[in-house]
């Protein structure tokens, strides 16, 4: 991200812990399909069931350990005079810049999971096709209401 | 809620939050019955012949109690409220959402009553923005009085006018033209017939290079339907003689070729006959059809980017298409016709309308070489693999190889033809080496932007800038695929300065 054009902020700490958690049930059907596959080698082939169940348990741990925090790390935000930067993806890299005054309505959300670990998502909807929809999960509540509020501000003083 | 009070605290509320109409449950719950019988049909029908007439009522019952339970917790969650600037909607049982939509940005207040909601004095109101989705704020549903309240005060305000006026394709200077019924761009009879010969050259291609069409992502029509009839042909063809099967294939692509001619004229007649575009000042009356004369407005102001295309043919003598991307347009797709086949100079004076022009292609700059590469791996890549297996099963699969060249040459074409140029208020991308496409955006008319940099694009330095403006279709925008990252980034990051 050395050419972005600007620096990021990171997200939460505490959407860490959600995508962690978003990929326990993933993360549980990759082992459970391991054990499956494994027990059906070692039933029907006569093959040993190990090889197969290790490398599905070290898969699952990778879902549920270490894929969540390269994500988490791979986002990004920045709020600029008039736009709002926002970077995310680990194998494909997306950077998106949203010019406020484009933003035609604005949604802050929660999940209960979110909730717990107190961060919330900023939706930023605008006329556009394909992307008109950004996300940007992973914010604490304050800081998903000033962005609002930013946005908010640009809507009341900009006509479209 | 934890963060309901701050509602009250950073925005003066007018009249506080309000819940929808307590009535709205009752609606809710009647209207949900039909599906909720339809959905226990099965259980009915299993259970209801043996069981007793009252456990299958009770059971009923228990369902109807379940549904007015979760519509009610969704009514008490349900709240909304008239800010000083905005309307902010909170909704979600366990999930929370709260959605703020500017007053500046509601384009329209609808209020709409069902057989039900009548027999309750309720209404559904609808705000609408300009925004992408369909209902950006529903309220279903409020008393009669209270929407008509809100639809006052949502329409008096500075939305309305403000997109009234909003500002033409170029900002500034206004200049409303005297109406005049000279048309800016006509079509001849004889230019018709012309143009509805190359919609059938469109076919001919098709039936020739269809995979490369596919693959090239220019669907216009559907021709599956043609090349299954082909491949019937063929198949059944192999057990007769090969003199015999040869003329019967040449038959079928002739007859095919035929009905294509015809179709296309037919088909280009009956909608272009008598095609005149007229300049009326701020907005473009079209006028076209045989049978059906059908006209349109098209309003200047709505005007998000002209898009110019041609075919390899039409290219060299001289013909192309000027179409434009309107936002909320009468037509499904949002594109409009402005100039069908028309010769370059008539597309420069349409533009000129539009207050956009465009930079011939020497002009232009090609993306980086990095694309050949990843157009071969894309595009001939996938195509060789399946000529391999296909070569596997039958040695007819060799046919595939003058597609496959077609293919590697379109790949190393590829970059001369995707080419682009950021000015400081215009933006040219053209990309298609077979049936080109030249995209004219007005840099205000942007509505987001992304850099999109995948595994093998980060290897080789390169980024696809992904532009995206309003009333698009969802593929075949102006993105840039494949310039160099360093451009990539500038662009993106001084697009709006």
């Amino acid at each position: 991200m050395s050419l972005a054009p600007v620096t990021l902020n990171p997200l939460e700490l505490g959407q860490r812990t959600v995508m962690h958690v978003g990929a326990a049930v993933p993360a549980l059907a990759v082992a459970a399909a391991g054990v499956a596959a494994a027990v059906a080698a070692q039933d029907r082939l006569g093959w040993p069931g190990w090889p197969i169940m290790l490398t599905a348990g070290a898969l699952a741990l990778w879902v549920l350990l270490v894929s969540p925090r390269r994500r988490w790390a791979a986002w990004g935000w920045a709020l600029t005079d008039d736009e709002l930067h926002v970077a995310h993806g680990v194998w494909t890299t997306y950077y998106t810049v949203v010019p406020l005054a484009r933003v035609q309505h604005i949604d802050v959300a929660q999940q209960p999971v979110e909730r717990a670990f107190g961060v919330a998502r900023l939706v930023l909807h605008t006329a556009g096709t394909s992307h008109a929809v950004v996300v940007l999960p992973g914010l604490s509540r304050a800081t998903a209401e000033e962005l609002r509020d930013a946005v908010r501000a640009h809507a009341r003083t900009e006509t479209w | 809620m934890s963060g309901s009070g701050t509602l009250e605290a950073t925005h003066a509320a007018e009249g506080g939050r309000r819940r929808l109409h307590p009535a709205s449950v009752a609606v809710a719950v009647v209207r949900s019955v039909p599906s909720a019988l339809l959905a226990a049909l099965p259980a009915l029908l299993a259970f209801g012949a043996r069981a007793d007439l009252r456990v299958v009522l009770a059971g009923a019952a228990a369902v109807v109690l379940v549904a007015a339970a979760v519509r009610w917790l969704a009514w008490s969650r349900f709240t909304y409220a008239l800010t000083t600037d905005a309307v902010v909607i909170e909704s979600g049982v366990l999930g929370r959402n709260r959605r703020t939509i500017p007053y500046q940005r509601v384009a329209d207040v609808g209020i709409s009553r069902r057989p039900l909601q009548r027999l309750f004095g309720l209404a559904t109101v609808s705000l609408e923005t300009g925004g992408a989705g369909a209902d950006e704020g529903v309220l279903d549903s409020v008393s009669v009085a209270e929407a008509q309240r809100l639809r006052r005060r949502l329409r008096g305000g500075p939305a309305a006018a403000a997109r009234d006026a909003s500002p033409a394709v170029e900002a500034g200077s206004e200049t409303v033209k005297a109406p005049d019924a000279v048309p800016v761009f006509a079509m001849s009879g004889r230019r018709v017939l012309l143009w509805g010969l190359f919609n059938f050259s469109l076919v001919w291609i098709a039936v020739g290079f269809g995979a490369l069409q596919y693959l090239d992502g220019v669907l216009g029509f559907d021709y599956g339907l043609l090349q299954d009839a082909v491949m019937a042909r063929t198949a059944a063809a192999r057990s007769l003689p090969f003199s015999v099967a040869a003329g019967l294939v040449a038959l079928t692509l002739a007859v095919v070729l035929l009905v294509g001619v015809v179709a296309g004229l037919v088909r280009t007649v009956l909608r272009d006959h008598g095609y005149r575009l007229i300049d009326e000042g701020g907005r473009l009356r079209r006028a076209r059809g045989l049978l059906t004369r059908s006209e349109a407005i098209i309003s200047l102001p709505r005007v998000q980017l002209a898009a110019v295309d041609d075919g390899v043919i039409r290219r060299r003598l001289g013909w192309s298409r000027l179409r434009a991307q309107v936002l909320g347009g009468e037509g499904a797709d949002g594109r409009q016709d402005l100039a069908p086949f028309a010769r370059a100079e008539e597309v420069d004076g349409v533009l000129r309308l539009l207050r956009l022009q465009r930079v011939p292609p020497g002009g232009l700059e090609a993306v980086a070489r990095g694309h050949v590469v990843r157009t071969l791996l894309r595009r001939v890549g996938p195509l060789a693999l399946l000529t391999l297996a296909a070569a596997l099963a039958t040695p007819f699969a060799v046919l595939a190889t003058p597609l496959l060249v077609l293919a590697v040459g379109s790949a190393l074409l590829s970059r001369r033809h995707h080419r682009f140029r950021f000015g400081s208020d215009l933006l040219q991308v053209q990309r298609g080496v077979l049936n080109r496409t030249t995209w004219i955006v007005p840099v205000p008319r942007v509505q987001v932007v992304s850099l999109r940099r995948s595994w093998l694009q980060r290897r080789l330095g390169l980024a696809t800038v992904l532009i995206d403006t309003a009333g698009g279709s969802r593929f075949g925008g102006p993105d840039i695929e494949d310039l160099r990252e360093d451009q990539g980034w500038k662009l993106i990051g001084r697009l709006w300065r």
